[in-house]
């Protein structure tokens, strides 16, 4: 390779390099380094694995722990299986399927701050409609105020968040659109149902962008901040409190090397996400391999 | 060639939108040159009610010193939004010459020991320095004696209550203790309406303060400032906080009293369906309906009240320099204009405009005249009158307690007020988060 070609091509990343170090390199040593620090007003001051220790041995950040695995466990458990399973109700083109295609997917043009505040006085305890509709049909006993009572805060948090399934389902029903029609035409010559053809071949063949899915949930699941903030603020008694959250709460309180301290947390949890989900799914590998 | 008459009209409207923008911009003018500029950052904008304030107060101090000194504004809407900025400025040495806040921000500079001693200014000008309280400093002055901001509030904080309310359910004049309180809770509650209006944050930490401060030696303990709090197992935090969960057991709170957020409080209050809730008199031009939507008739309905007390007698919230002025200027010119702009804004001219235009007193002795004085709100003279003879007089947990102490009672208290878990390990629980 010539040495001026080797050059220009060195100068045309640069444009990338000075980006990523600027955005992502200098951000990730910078909460790296300072987590080791008490960073103040009054500015630094070096103090080991305090922070962390501190952290271990605090009560909330053990909850904003649980609650987040709690988190995760339903983007992977229910979140990203749901998006499948409209999508492969949606991929057999019953009738009125662009009308529930564009339903599962409106929300997601519908910023997360805006539905917090549906979802505020959806669950409101004095004039909800949730517990409207609960006296309605005689269930009184059951009314409560949905987020701020410990048992039901994370639970009814993750609901308002659940069914936001529409761009999942879009890219996964992208994919099945490339599945060859002859797999499914050889399949039913061989007596395979529509049931059987989705176990057996749909789903499968969807393992690559499945396990796309399942990282961007728990990624997004790790760093979601927005409904819980306009809602509970991680409370009551930090039933709702998540990692992001409980980066706020430190920040809020002016401990910045505790806030980046939980930060670290995140990118080694989501560090750690990403490679488990690679290795299970086998991310990058075509299914014939 | 004829021209396209579309394009003409739009040409012409853009030349109008330019002109007219240009006419509508406000009229700043650069610093002259002998003029010393400071700059402002400020929140009280947009529908912040410090607004109409500040906007004289800036007119007034550019016109007095024209040609020597000039503020500009830098305004950063949202007092959240205000506090992250300037904390970031406090770690970034680039702090604006003037800074305002609530004592929480005020206590940050003073950590991030980048703003001005005030000591020395406020001592070289005694006329100046003998128009405040005695006590005005108090809240401001470290233990080293150092006066790291000035206060221009002087807040008497009572409690509203709906006398259309209290008349429906029977009850003859506001209660003066706490037995009598629980008692006109259920009479409010049996007529119908919601008796006090909460939000397990402000609304409801003032009446933890009231139900405290009424205790015996509870308002010493709420005097307490910059130490170490201790609250398990101080027999009038104990008892204070046993009656707060007792105000929700029986039933004198909305249902969505947790949401931790003051418009759910308000706005029950407002709307004519709440009986009580805790506030400074900053809400009166909200209850008269300036800029606010409130149930007809609703400023001629209310009236403001020390809170109850016990058996010795009533209580209040009496604070000063629950908000203040920092100046984080670095060199003498800005330093000089900085400490003239905090003379002018506490000036007898400004302070009047404050109790005028958001029903707060200043810290200084400010002698009205009978004409000033009918100009104030009713309401804000009743409580101040009221405020002479009370047993008790404390500040509130805004000014005692640090703002992760206050984040912890937020988050903990639906489910101490529910009685998931006991008054001790509640208690124990805000320690901790100091």
């Amino acid at each position: 390779m010539q040495k001026s070609f080797r050059f220009a091509i060195y100068l045309s990343l640069l444009p990338a390099l000075a980006l990523f170090a600027t955005f992502l390199v200098f951000p990730f040593f910078t909460i790296l380094v300072t987590s080791f620090f008490e960073w103040r007003a009054s500015g630094l001051r070096f103090i080991g694995v305090e922070n962390y220790l501190e952290l271990w041995d605090s009560r909330a950040f053990p909850s904003a722990l649980r609650n987040t695995a709690i988190w995760i466990a339903a983007a992977v458990l229910l979140h990203v299986p749901l998006a499948v399973l409209v999508a492969v109700i949606l991929s057999r083109r019953l009738k009125g399927w662009k009308i529930f295609r564009t339903l599962f997917f409106l929300p997601n043009i519908v910023s997360y701050s805006a539905l917090a505040i549906v979802f505020l006085g959806f669950y409101n305890a004095r004039y909800g409609a949730l517990n409207q509709v609960l006296a309605d049909i005689g269930l009184e006993h059951w009314q409560r105020d949905w987020l701020f009572s410990y048992d039901t805060a994370l639970y009814a948090l993750i609901f308002t968040w659940l069914f936001h399934v529409g761009l999942y389902m879009i890219i996964i029903m992208a994919e099945i659109a490339t599945i060859p029609d002859e797999i499914y035409e050889a399949a039913v010559m061989d007596g395979a149902g529509e049931i059987k053809q989705d176990l057996y071949i749909t789903l499968p063949l969807l393992r690559n962008v499945i396990g796309t899915c399942m990282i961007l949930t728990v990624t997004q699941s790790l760093i979601y901040f927005e409904g819980i903030f306009l809602t509970t603020g991680g409370g009551p008694a930090n039933a709702t409190l998540t990692l992001s959250m409980a980066t706020y709460r430190a920040f809020e309180n002016f401990h910045w090397g505790e806030a980046n301290a939980i930060g670290m947390h995140i990118v080694i949890l989501g560090v750690a996400a990403i490679l488990i989900i690679r290795r299970l799914f086998r991310i990058g590998e075509r299914y014939f391999d | 060639m004829l021209r396209n008459p579309m394009r003409l009209s739009f040409r012409t409207a853009t030349a109008v939108a330019i002109a007219a923008g240009v006419l509508a911009m406000p009229a700043t003018r650069p610093a002259l040159a002998d003029e010393v500029e400071i700059t402002w950052a400020t929140f009280w904008v947009g529908t912040n009610p410090l607004r109409p304030w500040g906007e004289l107060l800036i007119a007034g101090f550019n016109e007095t010193y024209a040609g020597q000194y000039r503020v500009v504004t830098e305004e950063i809407p949202g007092d959240a939004q205000y506090r992250d900025k300037l904390r970031a400025d406090s770690v970034a040495n680039a702090l604006p010459d003037l800074i305002t806040g609530n004592v929480t921000l005020m206590r940050d500079m003073r950590d991030s020991g980048r703003v001005v001693e005030l000591t020395p200014h406020i001592e070289g000008d005694p006329e100046w320095q003998a128009s405040f309280h005695d006590d005005a400093f108090d809240t401001y002055r470290t233990e080293a004696g150092e006066l790291y901001a000035l206060p221009y509030s002087r807040d008497y904080i009572g409690i509203y209550y709906n006398t259309d309310h209290f008349a429906d359910a029977g009850i003859e004049s506001f209660p003066e203790t706490w037995e009598a309180f629980f008692a006109a809770c259920a009479a409010l509650r049996e007529a119908g309406y919601v008796p006090m209006a909460n939000e397990g944050n402000w609304t409801t930490r003032l009446m933890w303060a009231n139900m405290i401060g009424t205790q015996p030696g509870g308002a010493d303990w709420m005097r307490q400032q910059d130490t170490e709090l201790a609250l398990a197992g101080v027999e009038p935090v104990v008892a204070g906080t046993e009656l707060l969960r007792r105000m929700n057991e029986e039933g004198c709170s909305n249902e969505d009293a947790f949401t931790g957020q003051y418009a759910t409080a308000a706005t029950l209050f407002l709307q004519g369906e709440a009986s009580m809730i805790a506030n400074g008199p900053w809400m009166i031009p909200n209850i008269m309906g300036v800029n606010t939507e409130t149930a007809e008739g609703l400023g001629d309905r209310v009236a403001y009240a020390a809170s109850p007390g016990s058996a010795d007698g009533r209580g209040m919230i009496i604070v000063t320099g629950e908000a203040g002025f920092a100046v984080g200027s670095q060199d003498p010119e800005t330093i000089e204009a900085s400490i003239a702009f905090l003379r002018y804004l506490t000036s007898d001219e400004q302070m009047l405009n404050q109790a005028n235009l958001v029903s707060r007193y200043g810290p200084t002795r400010l002698e009205l005249t009978p004409d000033q004085e009918a100009a104030l709100a009713p309401m804000l003279l009743s409580i101040v009158d009221q405020s002479q003879d009370i047993a008790h007089s404390y500040p509130h947990t805004g000014m005692t307690m640090p703002n992760s102490m206050i984040q912890e009672f937020i988050n903990t208290w639906p489910v101490y007020a529910r009685g998931q878990i006991d008054t001790e390990e509640f208690l124990e629980i805000l320690e901790d988060a100091q």
